[in-house]
């Protein structure tokens, strides 16, 4: 190992404090294992020319989704695997090792589509929607923020108003991945009937009045659809609307969920630029010497890797959390503010020790920094987490 | 019979050279007959070779199938090996095992086969429980159960010997088709396909890369020194997979799942003879020597012929 002075060949995975030795279970690692294997043969090899071309690699949609991708949480009657919550968040880290767009695909199909229709759906809703999702013969998106409401979910226009047997959707949303690409969405508005309550509606994207037009030329997250919607008068029936949750609580346990794999997903792009980086340093020759033997370069190593394990222990602690019911929403701010600053970090540092050909696409790194700029925003901004964990230390609300 | 060889004969079209043999693999004893045919071409060419086992008539014709790949685990090739204190080993510190490359290739193939044909394959592995976790891999791949036989085997022969008695237990006789890597990446010593075989009394391929079946025989590919060599077989046979072969599946979540309640029979097989072979020593190849310049070629010629003595 690394650290007996021995050998520098062997560290050859970020498990420095040995997590594969009983802290992970054999069904988790094979789980890991095999959407590792998944990600190397299929993502890795394709993910930087459709970023170069700001495309989705739309020809991986049914490969994930025969893996058993997309709500894999869920219970097998509604065609899904029933993971734990460490499978699926070790799931979420080696998609995102791929690329945080391929990651953030099957967070939205999982945990804010599917997530929402299992946990506040009607049977029916549950029994048509779900099995569709999960074979991804039915693509879904998340509507909530809207351009002039972000970290202040509660200031939302779009309008739902009851027509007979019908509602009446009317606003715009924004920053919605897999929007243009989607078939449904699970759209949040301000129920008129009762008293601007917030519900939630599953919207067919090709009802009348529905447009999802794509937001282009990002510089992140590129291999990966962010669009509008714009709803203009779209009618849905009574029976659109999720029957099991009024107010905000329903879209932001949603975002819960998707946060908690977020947490998981910033350890997979740091292990992804820790790596690149960790073998560029060894085999970069200056001075006659690779450039892992200067001390410069052994402290943004080291910072690396420290980060990466600490991030590792708190999205492992955090899922025995989630699987045993005791999780609280502060507990996944925390990580996911903690584990995407320390990816955002290392990605930045990994750039650096890779020098000017840390800008090329030859390596994964500048395209995870670009990423993680997006993911340190979205689902919640690093400063709202920072004043969620706030207000829950010291019982003190400092966002309002 | 030399017209059921002769059939064979315009199965592909980049043959140079093209002569058919017919080998009955029977009871103990083999025939083979001439060469029937020549054709021109490029510089391909292949052999195709037919195999029959005697019981090939009597063979079932329904379409269900049984199948054994025999899986044997290795240290993952990113590992680094070191030699432990008593030379008869590796160091176990820090080596995590994977499902023998080749092994995995055989998996495959069988796995396609029962999607094909509708039946079962049952993994066999000689070991200790630190296969368990590279089983469930197998069984999660989609092979219906497993059987760990726990035997203390000294050499290839044992190996064999092991499989071939749990092989014959389970199926309660010669299953379809027995299917392994050519060789596992430890040893490689590629003796366990064709001891089995012959324990079996049915025809091995070895070093497989492609095969076609209709259920009732199957046309294997081999890959042989500048060009294919195509081998038609009666089940049941024993096939050692070699890399081309296909492109083993990435385990699905549910099939992961799913493992977890597969059943992994564990026995204990004695082993009735010596072996035939002891393990005395391993020793790590010699390090390289850092290379010589010299300055002229008369000194090379002098240095070729005095000190490596190579001319």
């Amino acid at each position: 190992m690394l650290h007996n002075g021995e050998s520098v060949e062997t560290l050859i995975n970020a498990d420095y404090y040995n997590l594969d030795d009983g802290v992970y279970t054999d069904e988790e690692k094979a789980v890991r294992d095999s959407v590792r294997e998944w990600v190397d043969r299929r993502v890795i090899p394709i993910i930087d020319e459709h970023a170069q071309k700001a495309t989705f690699p739309t020809e991986l949609i049914k490969e994930m989704a025969e893996l058993g991708f997309f709500g894999a949480t869920l219970p097998e009657k509604y065609g899904c695997a029933g993971l734990n919550n460490i499978a699926y968040g070790l799931m979420m880290q080696e998609l995102e090792r791929g690329d945080s767009g391929v990651r953030s695909f099957a967070s939205v199909q999982s945990a804010l589509v599917m997530y929402p229709i299992y946990a506040f759906g009607s049977e029916e809703q549950k029994n048509y929607y779900l099995p569709k999702l999960a074979k991804a013969e039915l693509i879904g998106c998340f509507g909530l923020t809207e351009p002039d409401s972000g970290s202040d979910p509660g200031s939302m226009k779009t309008r739902a108003t009851k027509d007979g047997n019908d509602y009446i959707l009317n606003g715009a949303k924004m920053w919605i991945t897999n929007g243009t690409v989607a078939d449904i969405s699970i759209v949040w508005a301000k129920n008129e009937d009762e008293g601007g309550t917030v519900r939630g509606f599953i919207v067919p994207n090709d009802a009348k009045g529905f447009s999802a037009p794509e937001m282009k030329n990002k510089w992140s997250l590129r291999a990966s659809v962010t669009s509008e919607l714009i709803l203009q008068d779209v009618r849905v029936p009574k029976e659109a609307m999720l029957p099991s949750v009024k107010g905000l609580k329903g879209p932001l346990s949603c975002l819960t969920q998707a946060r908690y794999g977020i947490a998981w997903g910033g350890v997979g792009a740091a292990i992804a630029c820790y790596e690149s980086a960790l073998d560029y340093a060894r085999k970069r020759i200056q001075f006659d010497k690779p450039i892992a033997r200067f001390q410069l370069i052994q402290e943004k190593l080291v910072y690396m890797i420290t980060e990466i394990t600490k991030a590792q222990l708190l999205a492992w602690r955090l899922g025995r959390l989630k699987d045993e019911g005791k999780m609280t929403f502060q507990q996944v701010s925390l990580a996911k503010r903690n584990n995407i600053e320390i990816a955002l970090n290392i990605a930045r540092l990994a750039r650096e020790v890779l020098g000017a050909n840390g800008i090329m696409s030859e390596y994964p790194v500048m395209r995870h920094a670009m990423n993680l700029e997006s993911v340190k925003t979205y689902e919640g901004t690093h400063e709202i987490h920072t004043l969620i964990v706030g207000a829950d230390i010291t019982g003190i609300e400092a966002f309002r | 019979m030399s017209n059921e060889a002769g059939n064979c004969g315009t199965t592909r079209q980049f043959f140079t050279i093209h002569y058919s043999l017919l080998i009955i693999h029977g009871f103990g004893f083999l025939t083979v007959f001439g060469t029937t045919s020549f054709l021109q071409s490029s510089h391909f060419f292949a052999r195709l070779i037919i195999l029959r086992s005697v019981s090939f008539s009597k063979h079932k014709t329904n379409y269900t199938m049984n199948f054994a790949v025999c899986l044997n685990q290795v240290p993952d090739t990113s590992a680094r090996i070191k030699i432990a204190p008593d030379s008869k080993g590796i160091d176990q510190a820090g080596v995590t095992y994977v499902i023998n490359p080749y092994d995995e290739f055989a998996l495959e193939e069988a796995l396609k086969l029962k999607e094909k044909f509708g039946g079962t394959v049952s993994v066999f592995s000689v070991g200790d429980d630190s296969f368990q976790q590279n089983i469930r891999k197998a069984l999660a791949m989609g092979a219906d159960k497993a059987v760990l036989i726990k035997s203390p085997v000294k050499d290839a022969s044992d190996v064999a010997f092991v499989l071939s008695e749990a092989i014959k237990a389970h199926f309660g006789g010669t299953p379809d088709a027995i299917f392994l890597g050519k060789e596992s990446t430890d040893f490689n010593d590629a003796q366990v396909g064709p001891m089995l075989a012959e324990r079996f009394d049915v025809p091995c391929v070895s070093v497989v890369v492609g095969l076609e079946t209709d259920g009732k025989t199957a046309k294997l590919e081999r890959e042989i020194e500048g060009g294919k060599e195509i081998i038609e077989v009666a089940f049941p046979f024993v096939l050692t997979a070699q890399k081309g072969l296909n492109l083993p599946r990435v385990p699905n979540m549910k099939g992961i799942m799913a493992a977890k309640t597969k059943p992994i029979e564990t026995k204990e097989i004695a082993i009735p003879s010596a072996p035939k072979s002891v393990l005395l020593n391993l020793d790590k190849p010699p390090q390289k020597q850092a290379g010589k310049i010299v300055a002229s070629a008369s000194e090379l010629v002098k240095l070729l012929r005095a000190e490596a003595k190579v001319i």
